[in-house]
């Protein structure tokens, strides 16, 4: 191997690792942080090594279980997570395939205004809607967390686009032997389009996973909260214990992450088919 | 088994584009009927309209005398074989092949026993818990034939299913379809642009141009007496030779302007009286290429050319000359003459070829083959 090219190997690889250490150093941090003695958490100095717990200790979980309903904000985010990735999966799939490959009056059109609301935020759209939830009577329940989100315009899109690229003789096929649309439909395009599907579950789920201003508007009872309200309850609960908050904090991640690595190959398969890297 | 008609049907798209013109046909219960043409030229727009996958803007089509204008691919019974075969991914062989039984809603074990006699008959018992991704492009191509018969469909449509196999592949499996095709008996319409293909296959052959046909006839019929030039030039590999020129009369004798060369055929009197009407008219002379012979013989005339070019095959030999002095025909077509592989004639030296009065074709200004007995469809 030559000089230069070999630098420039070295180089490149040292910026992924600086980029890669300055992504894990908050994980890590709260992950240590958690194993602490609160006293210990907001320490400073003493180099790299004062960063790991001097005793370490799961007193901050237990004192998580015993100030918070943990189980059931967990619950919560579980359940509504997983209606609103399986209804949306369904719902969005199914418009982004009507785009795709249906023939109809106003297609185009609808397409447009799907692509133009992806780019609008909640924010934007959060009182109205309040307003909406709250004539329909739907405040502090499941219903208000789960059915404004199940379609997506940015879902259906990644639908949308994939579907496109999908050879259109697999569905004529299937129709000469005899299939109908729906029966293509689940047979033939749903099971072809693995990558797309993984892709739109796990965007879906993070989305809502850490999900706070909606819910904090509509909901007011512990029942229903998910689990990014729970941890706000720390800072209104006296004293401030940031051990706590670690310890919630790295509670909350360990689902998610165990469902991005399940996924993963699926996952990093539809971004690059659906073209939304970079 | 069915019998198909096409009557006056064409196909005009959103766009305007008009891909199917006028085209009746009728393809007889059991035949082998193959569409072949140029690409672009209408002949896959004509399998989807006969299969269902798109609708028919005028004209009719009746299988065993019903008409399926507005019946859906499955109410036609038909079975299609794709260009890139278009297996089921996640499906393995023998998911493939019962995935049609299983729509006709068939009993397991009438599925298990049909998949078997397929996979017997199209030797994929072997292969049948495979997935397409791990099979050959032959391997493909007789899964998509087998998911194709596994029904006993009443017509069968295969759009250009050998393109994707390599020449040697390709060999054997069109003997393969063309036995399994009169072994079954299915009425069959073959769409293909390798005029080979066609000739070899079909028991019939329509040759498509901008979606007309332009000549509905027997291999032999196509290749002995064209229509057109259409046909004859792509008829044929290579085609016919056409060569700009103009006819002449002298006192009773036809002469054939080439360039500046005079030949003087001796013409049946029927042909002549047909060919004095276009004395001093532009017309076409065709000449195929195996049609050049290098030593004289009776009643041929001769041809002054000089060697453009030779491309040895071993016994024969494809030699491209340009017509003597006349810079005829362009640098672009020169003419093609199909010799023995013993001829060898340098580069740029002139040779003198005998052709048979029999073997020369004359095309008016609009293409029609003049001497052409035939009418209607060709």
């Amino acid at each position: 191997m030559t000089g230069e090219p070999y630098f420039r190997k070295l180089l490149v690889y040292f910026l992924l690792i600086a980029l890669a250490l300055s992504f894990f150093a908050p994980v890590a941090m709260m992950l240590l942080g958690s194993f602490k003695p609160d006293d210990e958490v907001l320490l400073q100095g003493g180099g790299l090594l004062s960063a790991l717990p001097a005793d370490f200790s799961w007193f901050n979980y237990q004192d998580v279980f015993a100030r918070v309903p943990f189980l059931r904000y967990l619950f919560n985010s579980a359940l509504i997570g997983a209606c609103i990735v399986a209804g949306g999966l369904l719902v969005n799939s199914m418009a982004g395939y009507a785009f795709a490959r249906l023939r109809w009056s106003g297609r185009e059109r609808l397409l447009v205004v799907v692509v133009a609301l992806m780019i609008i935020p909640l924010e934007a759209i959060a009182v109205p809607l309040f307003y909406q939830v709250t004539l329909l009577g739907w405040r502090d329940t499941y219903w208000v967390q789960i059915i404004p989100f199940v379609a997506n315009a940015f879902a259906i899109y990644l639908f949308y686009s994939f579907f496109l690229d999908l050879p259109k003789e697999l569905e004529e096929a299937a129709c000469i032997d005899g299939a109908g649309p729906w029966r293509i439909f689940f047979s033939i395009v749903a099971p072809n389009a693995k990558p797309v599907f993984a892709t739109v579950a796990v965007l879906t789920f993070l989305t809502q996973w850490g999900a706070f201003l909606w819910p904090l508007m509509v909901t007011h009872s512990e029942a229903v909260r998910p689990l990014p309200l729970g941890i706000a309850m720390f800072y209104s609960l006296p004293p401030l214990q940031w051990g706590d908050i670690f310890a919630f904090g790295v509670m909350m991640v360990m689902p998610v992450l165990l469902i991005f690595v399940l996924f993963q190959r699926w996952f990093v398969q539809g971004v690059a088919t659906t073209g939304i890297k970079g | 088994m069915a019998r198909v008609e096409l009557r006056n049907v064409c196909k005009r798209f959103e766009d305007g584009t008009r891909a199917v013109r006028q085209v009746s046909l009728e393809i007889e219960d059991g035949e082998l009927v193959v569409l072949v043409g140029a690409s672009g030229c209408g002949k896959s727009t004509l399998l989807r309209l006969l299969a269902g996958l798109e609708s028919v803007t005028e004209g009719e089509i009746l299988i065993d005398g019903r008409r399926v204008n507005e019946a859906t691919p499955q109410q036609r019974n038909i079975a299609m074989v794709f260009q890139n075969y278009a297996l089921y991914p996640h499906m393995t062989v023998r998911g493939n092949l019962a995935f049609p039984l299983r729509m006709a809603g068939l009993s397991k074990a009438q599925i298990d026993a049909r998949v078997g006699e397929i996979a017997g008959l199209l030797q994929l018992s072997q292969l049948m818990d495979r997935r397409p991704a791990k099979l050959s492009g032959g391997q493909r191509q007789r899964v998509a034939m087998g998911r194709a018969l596994v029904r006993n469909p009443t017509v069968f449509l295969m759009d250009e299913p050998l393109s994707n196999l390599d020449a040697s592949l390709r060999a054997l499996i069109r003997a393969q379809i063309a036995q399994i095709q009169k072994r079954l008996k299915t009425t069959t319409l073959y769409v293909t642009h390798d005029q080979a293909e066609a000739m070899t296959l079909g028991d019939r052959v329509v040759v498509l141009d901008h979606g007309e046909p332009q000549q509905i006839g027997t291999p032999q019929d196509l290749y002995h007496s064209p229509r057109n030039s259409f046909v004859a030039g792509f008829i044929g590999s290579p085609g016919m030779n056409l060569l700009p020129s103009k006819l002449s009369d002298d006192s009773g004798r036809l002469v054939v302007g080439l360039g500046n060369q005079q030949i003087k055929p001796v013409l049946e009197s029927r042909a002549y009286q047909r060919l004095l009407p276009h004395c001093g008219r532009d017309i076409h002379i065709g000449i195929r290429p195996e049609a050049f012979a290098t030593g004289p013989e009776r009643n041929a005339v001769e041809l002054h050319t000089e060697v453009i070019a030779v491309e040895f095959l071993g016994h024969e030999s494809l030699v491209y000359l340009s017509l003597s002095g006349a810079g005829q025909p362009p640098a672009d077509r020169p003419l093609v003459a199909r010799l023995p592989g013993r001829f060898r004639q340098p580069v740029d030296k002139a040779a003198v070829l005998h052709i048979g009065p029999e073997m020369l074709y004359f095309f008016d200004q609009t293409g029609r083959n003049i001497l052409n007995e035939a009418t209607g469809d060709g």
